[in-house]
């Protein structure tokens, strides 16, 4: 029985002082304050705390961009266009990104780091779809085209 | 205690006793990360200082709680907790204080936390009854064998692109027959240096 007690306490002991020390550290370590994400050059913009990255910020405005990986830099889906503040490629996204993609400064929304303010272009068709996804409206038969026009546009 | 000298034990676990090429341990990542020699090396890097760091941690652990309070069972969960807790901490405070050298390793941080390699390193490490500065030895010999290992690996792989792979063996199978081919070729060094 002694036994038993004397190993939940060092077990919760352990994990209760690195916690602590975690959190410690996160609170003085990893703390960026409040950041402006600009989407669309002005269209929206929001604050959200620094420190997450771009896709669970986009999606917590009501932003979706497809990632079914679900934000690990696995799927690439969660392709924009990082305009301002996005800090340097990281090697996770070279995979999945063309010559002509980082060129025009595409990026992977999840490997971007939140780290100040931020300027992102996100393909505005996804906003069509998602509307109608979530009215009902969405035919799943139907054949879609996208046409891209202009500069603006250029890489979705 | 074991009386291998830490000199011997740091060589013997890169050439003879390499972890990943004779305990094929951290086959993931070695498969996963082996297809340029510079991720390899960044990879491999920070698999070494992660090691060296841990195995000592969890030696102090392992000696001066776990031991004493006869709680040697425990010692599974709280080798993967100390290994987890440290890498998420090594890696906040190399990125507040060196952005550099965590784009160079930061980004393969979280892979080492499920490393089995790093895992295995401080269970041999009790296993085979080292004291602090063997251990040490055995942490940075293990993470200097894996760097070596990956990064051999990636040279044959940059190679391989330009080569015609047979089209049943294209993708995994073919580095599992170079990995095992690799192996084979350490084995050569078997009776080098005897260690336990």
């Amino acid at each position: 029985m002694t036994i038993i007690l004397l190993a939940m306490a060092v077990t919760t002991g352990l994990f209760l002082g690195m916690a602590v020390i975690l959190l410690v550290a996160e609170r003085h370590l990893v703390n960026y304050g409040t950041c402006q994400i600009i989407v669309n050059g002005g269209e929206q913009r929001f604050s959200v705390e620094g420190g997450g990255n771009l896709l669970a910020a986009l999606l917590e405005n009501n932003i979706s961009i497809p990632a079914s990986c679900g934000g690990k830099g696995m799927c690439g889906y969660c392709k924009v266009r990082v305009t301002a503040g996005g800090g340097a490629l990281l090697p996770t996204e070279t995979p999945f990104l063309s010559r002509r993609d980082i060129a025009i400064g595409t990026r992977l929304a999840c490997q971007v780091k939140i780290r100040q303010d931020v300027s992102v272009n996100v393909p505005d068709f996804l906003d069509v779809i998602s509307d109608m996804v979530r009215t009902g409206t969405f035919d799943k038969h139907a054949k879609w085209r996208f046409s891209i026009k202009g500069e603006e546009h250029e890489g979705f | 205690m074991n009386p291998t000298s830490p000199m011997v034990i740091l060589v013997a676990s890169i050439l003879t006793n390499n972890i990943l090429l004779a305990g094929f341990l951290g086959m993931c990542s070695f498969l996963a990360c082996s297809t340029k020699i510079e991720t390899a090396v960044g990879l491999g890097t920070a698999v070494t200082f992660v090691m060296v760091c841990t195995t000592t941690l969890n030696y102090l652990l392992y000696h001066y709680v776990l031991v004493p309070l006869e709680l040697e069972f425990l010692a599974f969960i709280l080798f993967i907790a100390v290994i987890a807790g440290f890498v998420q901490l090594v890696e906040m405070v190399m990125e507040r204080f060196s952005p550099k050298l965590y784009h160079a390793l930061g980004i393969f941080l979280p892979l080492i936390t499920v490393n089995c390699a790093i895992l295995g390193a401080a269970l041999f490490m009790v296993i085979r009854n080292y004291n602090g500065i063997q251990s040490a030895a055995f942490g940075l010999g293990g993470g200097l064998g894996f760097l070596l290992a990956i990064v051999l690996m990636a040279g044959l792989r940059e190679k391989m692109g330009y080569s015609n792979v047979p089209a049943p063996l294209r993708g995994t199978a073919v580095l599992m027959l170079i990995t095992g081919v690799i192996a084979m070729t350490f084995m050569g060094f078997a009776g080098m240096i005897t260690m336990q």
